[in-house]
């Protein structure tokens, strides 16, 4: 195992849970606010547990990204393989310590979950994905352009 | 053989054009002295022997903590130069600046596929992979011929 490489995926990873950590307590304590009711000491600890678990999860990604065989399929790929551990994570959070939340509920949780985060994954690769073949396109005529090292014409 | 000198002032870099009628020694001669003159970096194998790297065989620059290493498609040489100095000697000959430690020649890059992040993932002639950071993507992409925030 890579140590630096390991050790640099755990920094992003906490940048990154650290700050969806704040805004999500930011974004509580306003829906609470507004509502005009407590915040339950419960549902920190919730949202605690669930971002430790995020930010295990995001550092084993950011890591396995990385990694040479991760690097010949497209991220999006990736993210998707990630996308149950990320959902049980979320998921488990929600409904610990909830009496309220039912199974039927769960099930509509988890399609929501599942449909707005592979929607969202796939738009956003193939938008990028667009660009980058026009980039393609340019670095053909470029490579015709600039032949290596001034060869033949 | 005739020679031919040429003063022109609007030139950014010397130029040579060898014409021939047939590729023969002493033209293949020619075009090895004047690479020997514009397209070598001194460098260091990882057995500590000095050598002369063809740059255009080089396919990225990389920093590693304080030092600079070349990547050809198949060794790793250190460089005594910054990527720094690198960045602007080498830029007329297709190499550009994709993130704070690497430089990568344009003309070694076989497929360009996004990354997470609007970043951008290219692959090169050796099958390795370097990633384009974020604030690099524009200069790469004026690099090779696009607009920046195109």
């Amino acid at each position: 195992m890579d140590t630096k490489r390991l050790s640099e995926s755990v920094r992003k990873a906490f940048l990154i849970s650290t700050s969806l950590f704040s805004l999500t307590v930011v974004l509580i304590a306003l829906v609470f606010a507004l509502a005009g009711e407590l915040i339950f000491p419960s549902m920190m600890i919730r949202v605690f547990i669930i971002f430790t678990v995020i930010f295990i999860l995001t550092s084993l990604k950011v890591y396995i990204s990385g990694t040479k065989s991760a690097l010949k399929i497209p991220y999006v790929v990736i993210n998707l393989i990630f996308l149950p551990f990320y959902m049980g994570a979320t998921l488990s959070g929600l409904f610990l310590f909830n009496n309220e939340l039912t199974v039927s509920n769960l099930f509509v949780y988890v399609l929501l979950f599942l449909a707005t985060f592979t929607v969202v994954q796939l738009i956003s690769y193939f938008t990028q994905k667009t660009k980058t073949d026009k980039m393609n396109d340019a670095l053909e005529i470029y490579k015709k352009e600039h032949r290596y090292n001034g060869d033949e014409e | 053989m005739r020679l031919f000198l040429k003063e022109i002032r609007d030139l950014k870099e010397t130029e040579v054009e060898i014409r021939y009628k047939e590729k023969d020694t002493e033209v293949e001669n020619l075009v090895s002295a004047v690479n020997s003159v514009s397209d070598r970096l001194p460098a260091v194998t990882e057995g500590g022997d000095n050598v002369l790297l063809i740059v255009s065989k080089i396919l990225y620059f990389d920093a590693v903590d304080r030092y600079v290493f070349a990547y050809s498609a198949d060794d790793v040489y250190k460089v005594r130069k910054t990527l720094y100095d690198l960045e602007e000697e080498y830029a007329s000959r297709s190499f550009v600046r994709i993130s704070k430690a690497s430089i990568v020649n344009i003309n070694a890059v076989r497929k360009i596929s996004p990354e997470e992040g609007r970043r951008l993932r290219l692959l090169l002639t050796n099958g390795e992979t370097v990633i384009v950071s974020r604030g690099y993507v524009s200069g790469f992409k004026t690099a090779i011929g696009m607009k920046g925030d195109a």
